[in-house]
């Protein structure tokens, strides 16, 4: 059994045989010591010499036509003129890999960047919807003829339109009862109310004052 | 149009090599010199008919695709930077023509022929060696893997240097090398082993 380099060295046989001035110094001197020390070695060598020789010796294969006549029909059919290649051809094919690659490269990386950064959503910029807010006038008995359908309010700095006659809530005469209320009535909660709670007994009187007047009917509440 | 030398991205690609022989007939040419295509011609034309001849098994065949592979060659003469030999770059549009030319006669030429060539070859008076012996090598070199006997052919036939074969085959030089030894060593089993090796 050879080891790896012998048998590397073994296959170098038939080109040292052939051709030893084709091998390398290293691969020569090789070559020689393996021969030296097997015999085997030494008998493949002759056989392959005599088989190289043999080979050579085989009559070359058809029979040769006119070379004239070949090298004369071979100049027609090629013309006269010598195909000359124009400068810009020239310098195209010896450089067209120095500009293929790396334009090839560029592109590739662009699409990649482009799809990875890619926003499919693109962001606009919309302005915030305001809620909309539908107050359904709670159902009351209509025991006054100036009761009106709505009455405005200003809450949180929003102009609302409570369908309740605010004159009966500032008489406070008005049971607020949580069951005879309809059920949209939790839309407006008492608790957005507590304002008025904190008005203090003048602007409570100036309240009344408006609302008892001819312009309670008015947009704007009390400021 | 000129798809053989473009088929020689290898040959093509580094320097020039100062040992071509051919190298400076190649310059000329490009220079505009039509009268080193001729010299050219002379110098390879024989080698390459040979060439093609075991490809394509009829005289006539070879003469046709040994033109045309010296028409190709001129049109690609001048694109020609001389990374390889003018001479295995010619073999290899050869190489190629006489490949390109099968596959086109494909039905035209049964296999039969080959045989017929091959009868035909060692009935003719050999000078050097008998026909009979001539007609066995022959069959055993038919008998090896096609990189084996397309280097032993190389090497053996047309005389070409290990780094032509290689150029030609599309190898390492080395491996090209190795590949002679085990075609030498195949072709040495199969002519002891007679017909029980080539089983």
């Amino acid at each position: 059994m050879r080891r790896d380099s012998e048998r590397g060295d073994v296959e170098l046989l038939s080109a040292y045989v052939d051709g030893v001035a084709e091998l390398s110094l290293d691969e020569r001197k090789r070559v020689d010591d393996l021969l030296a020390r097997d015999a085997s070695l030494r008998d493949a060598e002759r056989d392959t010499r005599a088989l190289l020789g043999q080979l050579r010796d085989i009559p070359p294969t058809g029979n040769e036509p006119d070379w004239s006549a070949l090298e004369r029909s071979i100049g027609d059919a090629v013309g006269a003129d010598v195909p000359t290649r124009s400068a810009f051809g020239a310098f195209w094919q010896r450089v067209r890999w120095r500009f293929v690659v790396p334009v090839v490269a560029l592109a590739m990386t662009a699409a990649i960047l482009a799809l990875v950064l890619h926003d499919p959503e693109p962001a606009t910029t919309t302005p915030p919807i305001a809620p909309v807010v539908h107050v359904q006038p709670p159902v009351v008995e209509d025991t006054t003829d100036e009761l009106t359908a709505s009455t405005p309010l200003w809450l949180d700095g929003t102009d609302l339109e409570v369908a309740i006659e605010a004159a009966e809530l500032f008489d406070l005469d008005w049971d607020l009862d949580e069951e005879s209320l309809p059920e949209t009535a939790e839309l407006l909660p008492p608790t957005d109310l507590e304002w008025i709670d904190d008005l203090d007994g003048e602007s409570l009187e100036r309240a009344e004052r408006y609302l008892d007047g001819p312009h309670h009917h008015g947009r704007k509440g009390p400021s | 149009m000129d798809v053989y030398a473009a088929r020689l991205p290898i040959l093509d690609a580094a320097p020039a090599v100062s040992a071509d022989p051919d190298g400076e007939l190649a310059e000329r040419f490009r220079n505009g010199d039509r009268a080193a295509f001729d010299q050219i011609v002379r110098r390879h034309q024989k080698g390459l008919w040979y060439l093609v001849r075991r490809y394509v098994k009829r005289d006539a065949d070879a003469s046709d695709v040994t033109q045309q592979a010296f028409v190709r060659a001129f049109k690609g003469l001048a694109a020609f930077r001389g990374a390889a030999t003018v001479r295995s770059w010619l073999y290899r549009i050869g190489i190629n023509c006489a490949l390109s030319w099968l596959r086109d006669h494909r039905r035209e030429e049964p296999t039969e022929i080959a045989e017929d060539a091959l009868i035909e070859q060692h009935a003719a008076p050999a000078k050097i060696m008998g026909g009979e012996d001539a007609a066995r090598l022959r069959a055993a070199i038919i008998q090896l893997p096609p990189k084996q006997k397309l280097v032993l052919e190389l090497r053996v036939f047309d005389d070409l240097s290990f780094k032509e074969v290689a150029e030609l085959a599309e190898c390492t030089e080395n491996t090209a090398k190795v590949n002679f030894h085990y075609a030498v060593k195949r072709l040495r089993e199969i002519l002891v082993g007679g017909d029980d090796a080539s089983r």
